[in-house]
């Protein structure tokens, strides 16, 4: 695969001579897109250059397959002249012969991915409080700078514009609903019931934003206290800026803490986003968007378990959420109404 | 829990097998690794999910059916095949595979939630009390199946299976 990498960089960047790959490594943190990280060095008329990249490669199975990266590609390269931090992406190839997958190539952000999760002690990601809250300030300014993004000048119509924020929660409730179905192995009466819920509860219309759709601790690198980027965009769509909030502080990513995502206080979370001129939050579509997430994760493990048993991968990672679904519908039911979690 | 035991160990030995066993440099750690292998494939054909835990959903998913099939009634024939499938479902003896009754009766009660849900059914003002009843119902069910699963879940690993 080095050599394969070499001889594609060597082909996009100018002039480039003696372009040498090393230290390739193959990163887990994700479940989805395959991310490797390496180092390149050449030498052009400048002199010699060393630079960190990092690739993301569709995976031969997985759970949002079929895989497309070219919009979430197109939509990072629209955003570089705007506040919203993310990884400066360079180029992207179609070519499945080229890496045995699309795939496309940004810069390596240097810092810290915190995890929504407890480590082995029993210590959340972020046991300090005075740089939790640092980060947590960033966390609600950065998804307001994603929701002010003006999508229509920056020519963003292609992933699909609806109406307004009912036919993209129709639309969203729609690519779940086929999600699920893709991921069918057998009766699933929690899913069709949240499914049915979400059909009768759809909020009214509201405005159309940016969303970036995986908007969750997990999903940012940190470095001296600040997120300095935001990952993950192959969710990225355009639609009710509350699915954003809504994903961002589901039970799925907060555990037992009291912070979405272990990092911000639910109200602290909606000032602060506001302050930062975010859209108008509601509560009753920040709840439709939260039994959404339940589902969407659900529907995405459906993927992964499917995908699995078929035997198109033998990640285990895929398998082991055949067990973890009942904690998904836990959240689902929560959600709707239907039991209290402690 | 949508696959069937078998299934999961079979993936579990592919998975150790094709991907960790290949990666392990220590012998002593391979000897250790091919000891479970060996053992899991030998358990395989001798264990079975707890007939409790399949037993406590089947019968809840019962109640649930028997309850609604009057109610069914009530509206005609709308629902009269329906009706009829869950009677059949009900009535036949809940012998043999029992994941594979647990998989019918999901299934029952999943054509249950579409028939209450499904928008050409037109109900009217006087039918709403009698599709609530029916959702209470299926709601009560996935109420105590959740609170039955989550007791059987242990906490996700997240950290460790996302950085090894």
């Amino acid at each position: 695969m080095i050599d394969r990498i070499a001889k594609f960089l060597s082909s996009k960047i100018p002039g480039a001579t003696c372009l040498v790959v090393t230290d390739l490594k193959k990163h887990t943190e994700g479940f989805s897109l395959e991310t490797f990280s390496f180092e390149a060095s050449w030498q052009d008329k400048e002199g010699e250059h060393a630079r960190r990249y990092v690739i993301r490669r569709e995976p031969p199975a997985g759970l949002l397959e079929p895989y497309d990266l070219e919009p979430q590609f197109r939509v990072l390269q629209a955003l570089g002249d705007t506040p919203v931090l993310f990884p400066r992406v360079l180029w992207f190839e179609k070519d499945p012969a080229v890496l045995g997958a699309p795939f496309y190539v940004m810069e390596w952000v240097e810092g810290e991915v915190p995890l929504p999760a407890l480590d082995d002690s029993g210590n959340p990601p972020f046991p300090d409080d005075s740089l939790r809250l640092s980060i947590a300030r960033d966390y609600s300014s950065i998804l307001a700078e994603i929701h002010k993004v003006d999508w229509r000048s920056k020519g963003l119509h292609f992933l699909g514009a609806p109406r307004d924020a009912r036919d993209a929660a129709e639309r969203a409730v729609d690519l779940w609903a086929g999600y699920t179905e893709r991921g069918r192995l057998g009766p699933m009466p929690m899913m069709t019931e949240a499914l049915f819920w979400l059909r009768r509860n759809l909020p009214p219309g509201g405005p159309v934003t940016l969303v970036h759709g995986d908007y969750r601790t997990g999903n940012f690198i940190v470095r001296e206290g600040r997120i300095v980027a935001f990952l993950d965009w192959e969710l990225v769509h355009l639609g009710d800026p509350m699915e954003d909030i809504g994903w961002s502080v589901s039970r799925i990513w907060r555990g037992q803490s009291p912070y979405a995502g272990y990092l911000v206080d639910r109200a602290d979370f909606f000032r602060w986003y506001q302050e930062a001129g975010g859209a108008e939050l509601d509560a009753e579509r920040v709840r439709f968007y939260e039994v959404l997430a339940g589902v969407k994760m659900a529907a995405i493990m459906l993927t992964g378990i499917k995908a699995w048993h078929e035997g198109r991968t033998t990640d285990m990672r895929m398998g082991f959420f055949d067990q973890q679904l009942a904690g998904m519908y836990a959240i689902i039911a929560e959600a709707m109404g239907l039991v209290e979690m402690p | 829990m949508l696959l069937p035991l078998p299934r999961l160990l079979q993936g579990i030995i592919d998975t150790l097998e094709r991907q960790v066993a290949v990666a392990l440099e220590a012998g002593s750690a391979r000897a250790q690794l091919y000891a479970c292998l060996d053992l899991i494939n030998n358990l395989a054909d001798k264990i079975d999910w707890k007939r409790e835990m399949l037993e406590a959903e089947t019968s809840s998913i019962e109640e649930v059916l028997r309850a609604s099939v009057p109610l069914l009634e009530s509206f005609g024939p709308r629902f009269a095949a329906l009706g009829r499938k869950l009677d059949e479902t009900l009535e036949s003896p809940p012998e043999g595979d029992l994941f594979e009754r647990r998989r019918r009766l999901n299934q029952d009660l999943e054509d249950l939630i579409a028939a209450v849900n499904d928008p050409a059914a037109a109900f009217d003002p006087s039918e709403d009390r009698l599709v609530d009843q029916i959702r209470q119902q299926i709601h009560g069910h996935l109420r105590n199946q959740t609170i039955r699963d989550a007791l059987y879940l242990k906490p996700m690993m997240l950290k460790k299976i996302s950085q090894g």
